[in-house]
């Protein structure tokens, strides 16, 4: 899961999958995706007890806010 | 006595790694973690590993009891440099993680700094509380390599 300067080095760069052009995504997308609530609770005393398991819930949302709901990036439910 | 299978007891020992990495940039082992715990170091030893068998995506160095990856930081270091106020002491997990460091500094101004892996050529982000304000050069964009949705399996995460 990298950053790269623009879509054009991801496709030069010796190690692309082919398959994953859907694995493309913005920086304002992937900020919702780790910008949920429970992110911000990483430091909180109470953290696996109360944030940990909303992570990939979370996560569902976000993906179908960003219009990625789809398999390449989707759990399964 | 710290009871692994006791979730508040994780917690402690959750927070307590999590500070660490924030104030130093490395993750502590499991013998310093036990006089802060109040426990034997076989227990902070045995919580480290329950805390990633619980399924937060970190792990230990293969083989060993050594912290490598507490995401969304690093203590092995990697290619995202995150500096906080002019100092660069940490390492993000990988470039989305990157995005989510700004949530331990609350209020403060992190810096991703990275080269390209195709080009090696620098990039640069700054983010304060989730907003970006630098983002260098502004065609910067994610990349997952492999589906994204394995990661809910905590059984494909690497080391595990």
């Amino acid at each position: 899961m990298n950053l790269f300067r623009a879509e054009e080095d991801i496709r030069r760069w010796a190690l692309f999958d082919p398959a994953s052009a859907d694995g493309i995504i913005s920086l304002p997308d992937l900020l919702r995706l780790f910008g949920t609530e429970s992110r911000r609770h990483l430091l909180d005393g109470d953290y696996l007890a109360r944030w940990a398991g909303q992570r990939w819930p979370e996560r569902r949302e976000a993906l179908q806010q960003i219009g990625k709901a789809i398999p390449y990036w989707m759990p399964a439910a | 006595m710290l009871d692994v299978a006791d979730v508040t007891a994780l917690d402690r020992v959750f927070h307590a790694i999590m500070t660490r990495l924030v104030a130093t940039g490395q993750a502590p082992h499991y013998a310093e973690l036990a006089p802060a715990l109040g426990c034997t170091p076989e227990e902070a030893r045995q919580a480290v590993h329950a805390i990633f068998r619980r399924g937060y995506p970190g792990w230990v160095h293969p083989g060993t009891d050594l912290i490598a990856s507490f995401p969304p930081l690093n203590s092995l270091p990697t290619q995202y440099r995150i500096s906080v106020g002019g100092a660069q002491r940490w390492f993000a997990r990988c470039g989305f993680e990157a995005l989510a460091t700004c949530w331990l500094f609350p209020g403060r101004t992190v810096r991703i700094e990275a080269p390209c892996l195709d080009c090696a050529r620098p990039m640069v982000l700054e983010i304060p509380d989730g907003r970006l304000v630098t983002v260098d050069p502004p065609t910067i964009v994610g990349h997952c390599n492999s589906p994204w949705s394995l990661l809910a399996d905590p059984a494909r995460l690497p080391f595990m």
